[in-house]
């Protein structure tokens, strides 16, 4: 890349179960006020018509889509708001779109699955099985959008979209495209609710992210999208990422985030920043005990006790594979207002976890926050944002 | 760009043994699949540190299948079919048994699942050599079901295939080894179908190689699902 090039976030657009827009998220994070029912972060219906029906009036939207499915729908409201954010007048086949996802359209193929399972191979339910693929996300995308650029997606796990995010960092610093749509989709289904169920990975209490009481995860659901552009005068400067597999474990992190130090490490040295110069981190914090343990012994391996460290996942809950695009709109806000909000849900901080966790909102000089997300398979991703200096 | 150094095509007959071997029951069919071609590729060079990108187009169908058919049959979620089911399990699973594995990155993409892996790779900031595999497996009781759902004109297989590709031009590796250079790649929409060949979603590579194998330097690739792809690589 040219040392003069840097690469901006211009635009966002976000579903969560806290509601429609950044705004929304934002608030309920600041005021340490969680979205959490029953123990899972549920959009509600009233908020997926309309965003159904912000999609299908969209001047963005060029056929309306056949597959109402969540994933795509709430793919796609993110997509056409962060355009409209950025003030695009219209895409282009140099511009690339990336994506983290774990499971797709999910609940539009589960039940067809199940039922084909046990001797159903009516047509539809054969027609239904197609959304499996991942590629059918992308394929519904280009569709709606009558986009012509690329579309890419990676799957890996709870890390998707942020190392997508980086991946949508390294097309622009490769020159390899000129604007680039980059976030992260999950919608709650079977196969991801009993499946962490199955694993005891799950709590019905609201989730409390490195608290000495933890009890484990609350899965959510939504989408996050963001606009990058080069050399744009937008605030918020993306830096370049990384991604270390731990290979330690299928489901376990290492318990001291061997992958997860290295990946913040080569994240430093690849955005030019030392460890002194982050104002704030932004960890996964999921409330599991694995998690947060090994994220605690890495977070002060690296940056000691002193720079303050949040989760807002006992607010919005753990959205899989959009965690680190929904955490990635929260920087930005953070950048914005050089407000920290509190780690969420924290009652009494486990002694073993050895961070600076805020209990309350804090004011003052933020400038490079760092995002690290650790995900199953042992994959591990971080990047960083800053603020620009003359911002 | 990416130096085509070494390229592996794996088939269900070649895994034969693996899969009744004792030790890989709680593997997927992928996972025995990355193995094999990544094995066959480490044999003809030594890498101390490399990136893997893993494509698939289907992800973990049999494990996902085993997953549903356990919950409809007996409301019984079954823990390891969950964790296998996901589409990087098999990516974390070979970083288990293959040392040396620094970024991972799991791709996938339908019919051009390779392609978005190598379109990863030429933007990558990371000058490693990088292998990427494209990998799908059907369980059987599934093939028919997705043959039903591409049409006619697609006959499914199973299968993998893998290349290592250098891109750091200064080094050693790069100048000592021959191959082809990718220079670029290109996706366009709205192709022609293809015609009718046995294919999985991630073996792009197969095409890569049929063209090489022709002196073929800058081509297209009509993928099924419609999408073509422009090759470009160094005469």
């Amino acid at each position: 890349m040219n040392p003069v090039d840097t690469i901006s976030i211009t635009g966002h657009g976000l579903i969560s179960p806290a509601g429609i827009g950044l705004d929304a998220l934002w608030e309920k994070c600041l005021s340490n006020n969680s979205v959490i029912k029953n123990g899972l972060g549920v959009i509600p219906k009233s908020d997926f018509s309309k965003v159904t029906q912000f999609v299908e009036n969209s001047k963005w939207c060029k056929s309306i889509p056949k597959v109402k499915s969540k994933a795509l729908y709430y793919s796609l409201f993110s997509i056409m708001s962060a355009i409209d954010s950025a003030k695009w007048i219209e895409l282009n086949k140099t511009d690339t779109i990336v994506i983290g996802t774990t499971t797709g359209n999910l609940t539009s193929w589960e039940d067809s699955l199940m039922s084909y399972s046990l001797g159903d191979d009516k047509d539809q339910t054969i027609e239904s099985i197609r959304e499996q693929s991942l590629g059918q996300l992308s394929v519904e995308i280009k569709k709606t959008l009558a986009f012509t650029g690329k579309v890419l997606i990676t799957s890996s796990a709870c890390s998707a979209s942020t190392q997508a995010i980086t991946l949508a960092y390294q097309q622009l610093s490769s020159k390899r495209s000129v604007r680039a749509i980059v976030g992260g989709v999950e919608e709650l289904g079977k196969l991801t609710i009993r499946g962490f169920g199955s694993l005891k990975l799950l709590t019905e209490d609201n989730c409390k992210p490195f608290d000495q009481n933890r009890t484990g995860i609350n899965l959510s659901e939504g989408g996050a999208f963001f606009t990058l552009e080069r050399n744009s005068d937008s605030p918020y400067l993306l830096r370049d990422g990384s991604t270390v597999l731990d290979s330690y474990h299928m489901t376990s992190p290492h318990p001291e985030g061997k992958g997860y130090q290295k990946s913040i490490h080569e994240t430093l040295e690849l955005s030019g920043l030392t460890k002194e110069s982050i104002s704030l981190i932004h960890a996964h914090g999921t409330g599991s005990f694995h998690n947060d343990q090994s994220e605690g012994f890495a977070l002060n391996a690296i940056f000691g006790n002193q720079v303050p460290v949040i989760s807002t996942k006992g607010v919005h809950g753990h959205a899989l594979a959009a965690s680190g695009a929904f955490e990635l709109g929260i920087i930005l806000k953070v950048l914005e207002t050089q407000l920290i909000p509190p780690s969420s849900a924290l009652v009494e901080q486990d002694q073993e976890i050895d961070l600076l966790l805020p209990r309350k909102p804090l004011e003052g000089k933020v400038t490079n926050i760092l995002k690290a997300t650790l995900g199953f398979g042992g994959v591990n991703s971080s990047f960083i944002v800053s603020r620009r200096d003359d911002a | 760009m990416l130096k085509l150094i070494s390229s592996q095509i794996v088939s269900m007959n070649d895994i034969e043994e693996e899969i009744l071997d004792r030790k890989n029951r709680k593997k997927s069919t992928n996972m025995i699949l990355c193995e094999k071609v990544i094995g066959q590729i480490l044999e003809e060079i030594t890498l101390s540190e490399y990136d893997l990108i893993i494509c698939t187009g289907e992800g973990e169908l049999g494990q996902t299948y085993s997953f549903f058919s356990s919950l409809a049959s007996k409301d019984h979620a079954r823990p390891i079919f969950f964790q296998n089911s996901l589409h990087n399990s098999t990516l974390g699973s070979v970083s288990l048994q293959i040392p040396n594995i620094h970024l991972g990155i799991s791709a996938s993409n339908g019919f051009i699942s390779y392609e978005t892996g190598i379109e990863m790779a030429l933007a990558s900031s990371s000058t490693k050599p990088v292998i990427i595999v494209g990998i799908d497996a059907y369980p059987k009781e599934l093939l028919e079901v997705k043959e039903r759902i591409y049409g006619n004109e697609i006959k499914l297989k199973s299968g993998a295939c893998g290349a290592l590709f250098l891109k750091d031009s200064t080094s050693e590796l790069f100048k000592s080894h021959k191959g082809r250079v990718l220079t670029d790649i290109c996706f366009n929409t709205h192709c022609e179908a293809p015609t009718s060949r046995e294919v999985f979603p991630a073996n792009g590579l197969e095409d890569i190689l049929r063209k090489l194998s022709q002196n073929h330097t800058n081509f297209t690739v009509n993928r099924p699902g419609g999408d073509s792809i422009v090759y470009s690589f160094e005469s």
